[in-house]
């Protein structure tokens, strides 16, 4: 059995190559400080493929970019620890924060036509932290930028090298920014909703190609996303997140058949199925809150269909329900026995 | 047709109505006859030089001369350098030609706008870099203060009061003349001061935009030193406003040192057109305001170029304006 709860890990097996404990995020704003993440825990053993679900506002990428070091201050607030093989990201110098970036963690975004830079050439923007940290020479870098760009299938890398982004499609620029981030063999990837700009055949193709780099490179996957089927399809494990805190967690195989949250339970409803073709799509109803304004006790409870009066008073932690499966719940027990 | 030859096009027109102006407004603003002899001369003798100067003919005569030996390259003679009472036909061939002595006096304009624009350049990108990097710091703040009060200050006030301070108070630098580095530093600092104050505020602004794009945050996720991250990434992008402003502020330095020059006593252009404008030297003003304005519009064209070569994505033929 591994741990139980994601923020006991002194009893999991193998070592965890990042390990986030208690992370916070707030931001101050003119109507006050606003909470963006509130406490969440969670980690990532190598090779591992995570995937964190939720809604746009629910905290996912805030709570990533905490991580990577990428909040700037002030107006953000960091709280909590993110240890990297044991050293906390979040305290360390910035420029050993910035080796680690690139180096050990890297990360692609979800709109790649405006993460690329403009005016800069794609084998330029490829090669650059290569040719920054490894020291080499332009041709070099050159070199290594083909090579790369071989490696995430762009056709006619050689000739195409020298382009800039605005001559590559949607797909293509997200090829460029995959083998930005595989430049220094990082450890861990962070894939931010890689695929919500693309259209569904190219969905395809880019979550093919990232699957294939994991199983060559062994490195970890982190996956944000707000679609279920990227999730069952590609992830080891998943996080549901609900205004800033984690819900559920659990291996994926259980997330979909013992869905034990309502608010997962609710995600995986609205699903359009295959099988059961059957009238409308379920909805959740009510939207989730604004940060600004989180109602007391469970911050779902007011969308809820099952809440009893200690979801207003007490907001539930995360409780274990199966072998590696937790979710935030007063009514965890009756929801797994549903 | 192809985008360079309609600018050129477009910038011959805009010289030829310059030019035009420029001949109008001088048979307008007072008699040349009257200032070279002053007020005491007979109506006879200056009567006789209107006759020699060929300002007797009818004004639309006198343009179309004018504008057929324009067409040769031709701008004809000074009125005062080398003048006698020639009559006009031999005036016209043994005077003093105008535009060798303009031309003559262009090194000097050039070396004093020069060495401003690279002064206020390389400062106000410093500058506007530090300020969008810091936005309401006290460093953002430091460089509002300076760069408004470079654009508010008049320049020849703060010429003289750098003369007042530097050179009659200090005793450490010339108070005007030319000849060794240490005459060029009060007028260039002068001339800097507008440019320095409209560039970085150009800068900041459109660095502050360029700063909060996506491909900002990623070149920093993938771990590019921050001072790559400002000065190549965001830098080169905010380039294009950049450009448009100094090139603007490049032709303003062009006209703008004809005031500094007089400050200064600096033997450029513009000192040449102030005075022959005081003493009516019509040809030699001619030549000389349609030389800066063939400047100001070869810079605006060199402008046009640079964008091109900044932003891969502006093409030369498919262009309607300026981006």
């Amino acid at each position: 059995m591994r741990e139980m709860h994601p923020s006991q890990t002194t009893d999991a097996t193998p070592a965890p190559l990042l390990e986030v404990r208690d992370l916070r995020v707030s931001f101050d704003t003119p109507h006050g400080l606003v909470k963006a993440v509130g406490g969440v825990s969670w980690t990532l053993s190598p090779g591992e493929t995570l995937g964190i679900i939720g809604e746009s506002g629910s905290g996912k990428s805030v709570g990533l970019e905490a991580i990577m070091g990428l909040i700037k201050s002030p107006p953000g607030h960091v709280a909590g620890q993110v240890l990297f093989e044991g050293e906390d990201v979040l305290t360390m110098k910035e420029s050993r924060r910035r080796q680690l970036r690139g180096e050990k963690i890297a990360m692609i975004f979800q709109d790649a036509m405006s993460a690329l830079n403009p005016a800069l050439t794609v084998g330029t923007q490829i090669a650059e932290v290569y040719r920054l940290r490894r020291r080499c020479s332009q041709t070099e870098a050159e070199r290594k930028a083909v090579e790369l760009m071989d490696r995430v299938k762009i056709p006619s890398a050689k000739s195409r090298v020298r382009c800039y982004p605005h001559e590559f499609s949607g797909g293509m620029c997200q090829r460029v920014m995959i083998a930005t981030a595989l430049a220094l063999n990082p450890l861990i990837l962070i894939a931010d909703e890689p695929t919500t700009a693309l259209d569904v055949t190219v969905q395809r193709q880019i979550m093919t190609l990232l699957a294939d780099l994991q199983r060559e490179d062994g490195m970890a996957l982190v996956l944000i996303t707000h679609d279920l089927g990227l999730v069952a399809e590609t992830v080891d494990r998943a996080m549901v997140m609900y205004a800033g805190r984690v819900v559920e967690s659990a291996p994926v195989s259980a997330l979909f058949d013992a869905p034990s949250h309502p608010y997962t339970r609710g995600l995986i409803r609205s699903m359009p199925r295959i099988d059961g073709a059957s009238g409308a799509l379920h909805a959740i109803g009510g939207t989730p809150p604004a940060a600004g304004r989180m109602p007391r006790g469970c911050a779902f409870h007011p969308r809820c269909t099952h809440r009893i009066d200690r979801c207003r008073a007490e907001r539930p932690a995360l409780r274990p329900v199966a072998p590696r499966h937790t979710a935030a719940c007063h009514l965890v027990e009756e929801m797994t026995h549903d | 047709m192809p985008y360079l030859l309609r600018r050129f096009l477009q910038s011959l027109t805009l010289l030829f109505v310059l030019v035009s102006f420029v001949f109008v407004v001088g048979r307008i603003i007072g008699d040349p006859a009257l200032i070279m002899l002053g007020t005491s001369a007979t109506e006879t003798a200056l009567d006789q030089l209107r006759e020699n100067l060929g300002l007797n003919e009818p004004i639309w005569r006198q343009y179309l001369v004018f504008l057929g030996d324009l067409a040769q390259g031709d701008f004809g003679v000074s009125f005062r350098y080398g003048f006698s009472m020639m009559p006009s036909d031999a005036l016209r061939s043994e005077g003093t030609p105008v535009l060798p002595i303009v031309l003559e006096r262009l090194p000097a304009t050039f070396l004093l706008a020069g060495t401003a624009l690279v002064f206020a350049f390389a400062l106000a990108v410093v500058l506007g870099c530090l300020a969008a990097m810091y936005p309401r710091s006290w460093i953002d703040n430091l460089v509002n203060v300076i760069s408004l009060a470079s654009v508010s200050v008049v320049q020849f006030w703060l010429g003289l009061i750098l003369i007042i301070v530097f050179s009659v108070q200090l005793g450490l630098l010339p108070t005007g003349g030319y000849g060794s580095w240490q005459h060029l530093v009060l007028p260039a600092l002068t001339l800097a001061a507008r440019p320095l104050g409209r560039i970085s505020q150009v800068v900041r602004s459109a660095m502050l935009d360029e700063l909060s794009r996506p491909y900002i945050a990623a070149a920093r996720a993938k771990g590019v030193p921050e001072w790559r991250v400002v000065f190549v990434h965001a830098l080169k992008n905010a380039s294009i406003p950049i450009v448009t402003i100094t090139g603007d502020e490049l032709s303003q330095l062009l006209t703008g040192a004809m005031l500094v020059e007089t400050v200064f006593a600096w033997p450029g252009v513009g000192l040449l057109l102030i005075d022959s404008l005081g003493r009516r030297d019509l040809p030699m003003a001619q030549a000389g305001i349609c030389v800066v304005a063939a400047l100001v519009i070869l810079v605006n064209l060199a402008v046009d170029f640079a964008y091109t070569v900044l932003n891969p994505r502006i093409q030369m033929d498919n262009r309607g304006g300026r981006a």
